[in-house]
């Protein structure tokens, strides 16, 4: 292209290339905050995908059918009653299905040799639940044994308050709706790592265990945990099966976005009996850790607002030294038939080959440490576990975050570079000359 | 003898604080196609001040300036610069080559500015005037790497690579010595006849207007004078 614009992108070229030292020192800076940006991100990215895959397999399931049962008012108990009949209805009109399994919920003391604790209780059929199997490491055991009747499964901490090792029993004392206390005995056949906050919190049992302990029919359940190819499906699957429930007779709960355990009061408040549905989303399920999410997402904010400030002021500034050095060059251009706004777009032109080509080395390079980092499986500390659900860093750049960071970083130079170049643009020709008088 | 330049009543003030500065006061003057003249006078009369409104790098304060037929006082400074791309060449006191780029780049600019193609018909023209200059060998070379009679010499073939109708000199030679400014000179004088290229060249250096066809004399910015160097009593230079 013999035009003009091929000057000015050689000219600005050619200038990056003369002032190395100042080049590298701000296509540095851009690059730090690049990666810094994407490696913020990774982090959220990494913590929210690990703590959403891990809370949906041990906690909810995408989309969760649970409900409560009361034979009077004042006494709710979690339950979905008759489940076939709802299982079919999930079965029929969710396509985008991947698995539906029954969990048994329960709240009971657990009593070892070593102490007590109290715990929910979690039934189920690990068979059944590839998901469970997968976010669970176990420690020592096996999962097979959740297949006798009276398996029990601890989290290391658990086990260790209750003095249990493999094979050991445990004491399950569970107060129920008439007062009375149900006990039965289990044996712990395997004890798992800790999966932080999810593991103080929960135990499994197989499902005969929880049935036993609350007397409960063949046909009842405490939720239906379902599974989507696709977990950003579950609202419009939440939608459908409300529908396809009232149609079927059943009465269903308002929508609450909250776990099922801090449903009871408000249940018990109410005055209707029987059983009634709840349809809740993995989110709506896990609301009580989104402060985590927040709280990641502001510190990612803040920091990038500082390091972008910090940016802005180092390009305006390296471009101010640019225009102040080069006035009479300017001048010259202008002078021999440079346009006003060639010089713009020849300082603009700088910036931004600076600005991408630092943003995109500090991208790539973050998302190369990025990869190295998960791969190494750096450990973390308790209180991050706790948060993580794992007990090493987990950083994944999206595509779209590395796009986001390194279009944004360049658009951002750009815009600072903006008014120096205008500035520079207004540089009257006669700067070229001599005023040695 | 048709006219290239045409000024009247030019004035120019500057402001310095509250001081008015006055550089220029009602000049008027003409020259025409194909001179060579000098624009003499001690330092501060108004020399370069005269060449830039010439130029169109500056704006006068009053009165008019026209450059080859055109009233340049009324034209917007986008229109200035076009006529500044393809009208004028200039040669600047300190030489002023773009210093990112080699001497064969340096001349090739205006080209480019002007969308003169292909890049074959460029690369011809920059090398004929590289060669008329004596520059030729040093084309790859960056103008710090070059003297300052050489970088001058440059310069002399980007002012007129485009083969402008008026070529603008502030000092020359004024940071070269005798030998390399007699040879600049030279170099100007025989582009000037072989291509019949105006030329208006300031100086305060008697030696150096003794090389000009005519000289316009200023003093505190008005012309005092045109006269031939005889008339000024300066021996012609060869
Ligand atoms: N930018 C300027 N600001 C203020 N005064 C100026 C400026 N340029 C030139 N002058 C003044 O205008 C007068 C003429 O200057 P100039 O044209 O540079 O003279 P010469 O080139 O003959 O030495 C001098 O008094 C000089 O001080
Ligand atoms: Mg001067």
């Amino acid at each position: 292209m013999p035009g003009a614009f091929g000057v000015d992108l050689r000219i600005a070229a050619l200038n990056l290339a003369q002032h190395r030292r100042r080049s590298l020192l701000l296509g540095g800076a851009l690059a730090a905050v690049t990666g810094l940006f994407v490696l913020l991100s990774a982090l959220t990215a990494g913590v929210r995908d690990t703590m959403v895959r891990n809370s949906t397999a041990l906690d909810c399931g995408h989309v969760n059918v649970g409900g409560f049962f009361k034979i009077t008012s004042g006494q709710a108990a979690p339950l979905v009653t008759k489940y076939p009949a709802v299982l079919e209805v999930i079965r029929r009109e969710v396509p985008e299905l991947a698995y539906a399994v029954p969990r048994g919920r329960g709240f009971a003391k657990m009593i070892g040799p070593g102490g007590s604790v109290w715990s929910p209780v979690t039934s189920l059929d690990v068979t059944k639940e590839p998901g469970f199997r997968a976010a669970v490491r176990i420690e020592s055991g096996s999962l097979d044994g959740m297949a006798k009747p009276d398996a029990l499964l601890l989290f290391h901490t658990q086990a260790e308050k209750l003095g249990v090792k493999v094979g050991d029993t445990v004491t399950l004392s569970a107060p129920t709706a008439g007062g009375i206390n149900n006990v039965i005995d289990l044996t712990v056949v395997a004890i798992a790592h800790d999966l932080g906050l999810m593991s103080a919190f929960s135990s499994f049992v197989s499902m005969p265990a929880l049935t036993r302990m609350y007397r409960m029919t063949d046909d009842s359940t405490g939720v239906i945990l379902v599974y989507l190819k696709d977990i950003g499906k579950a609202p419009a699957v939440i939608e459908r099966l409300r529908a396809a429930f009232l149609k079927g007779g059943w009465k269903l709960m308002d929508p609450d976005p909250n776990p099922f355990f801090m449903k009871f009061d408000k249940v018990n408040r109410e005055a209707w009996t029987g059983q009634k549905l709840d349809l809740t989303t993995w989110k709506d399920e896990l609301t009580f850790m989104s402060w985590v999410f927040t709280a990641l997402d502001a510190i990612t904010l803040i920091l990038v607002v500082v390091l972008l400030g910090i940016a802005v002021a180092g390009i305006m500034n390296v471009m101010w030294i640019a225009i102040r050095e080069r006035t009479r060059e300017i001048g010259t251009l202008r002078a021999l038939g440079v346009q006003r706004r060639q010089i713009l777009r020849m300082f603009m032109i700088e910036s931004i080959l600076l600005g991408f080509a630092g943003a995109l080395a500090g991208g790539v390079a973050a998302t190369l440490l990025a990869v190295v980092v998960t791969a190494v499986r750096i450990p973390v500390p308790l209180v991050v576990q706790l948060f993580l659900l794992s007990d090493h860093l987990i950083l994944i750049v999206k595509p779209g975050t590395f796009l986001l960071a390194v279009l944004g970083i360049t658009a951002v130079t750009g815009v600072a570079a903006l008014y120096p170049a205008l500035r520079a643009a207004k540089l009257k020709p006669v700067t070229a000359m001599g005023h040695a008088g | 003898m048709a006219s290239i330049v045409s000024v009247r009543d030019l004035t120019k003030e500057y402001r310095l604080g509250n001081v008015i500065v006055p550089a220029l006061k009602r000049v008027s003057l003409d020259f025409g196609v194909g001179e060579f003249l000098a624009v003499a006078g001690p330092s501060g009369s108004g020399k370069t001040t005269l060449l830039n409104m010439i130029g169109c790098v500056d704006t006068p304060t009053g009165g008019t300036v026209e450059v080859d037929g055109e009233q340049t006082t009324l034209l917007p400074e986008r229109a200035l610069t076009d006529l500044r791309l393809h009208k004028i060449g200039f040669i600047f006191q300190s030489f002023n080559l773009i210093t990112v780029l080699t001497v064969f780049q340096n001349v090739e600019l205006p080209l480019l500015l002007q969308r003169v193609g292909p890049a074959a018909e460029r690369r011809r023209r920059v090398l004929d005037l590289l060669e008329r200059v004596g520059i030729a060998p040093y084309a790859d070379q960056r103008p710090n790497e070059l003297s300052g009679g050489q970088r001058q010499r440059v310069a002399i073939a980007r002012a007129l690579v485009t083969g402008p109708k008026l070529v603008l000199a502030d000092e020359p030679t004024a940071n070269l010595d005798s030998v390399n400014g007699q040879m600049i000179l030279d170099l100007m004088k025989h582009l000037n006849r072989e291509k019949g290229t105006t030329f208006l060249f300031s100086t305060h250096d008697a030696r150096v207007m003794a090389n000009a066809e005519a000289i316009i004399r200023l003093a505190d910015g008005a012309v005092v004078d045109r006269v031939s160097p005889a008339e000024a009593g300066i021996a012609p230079a060869r």
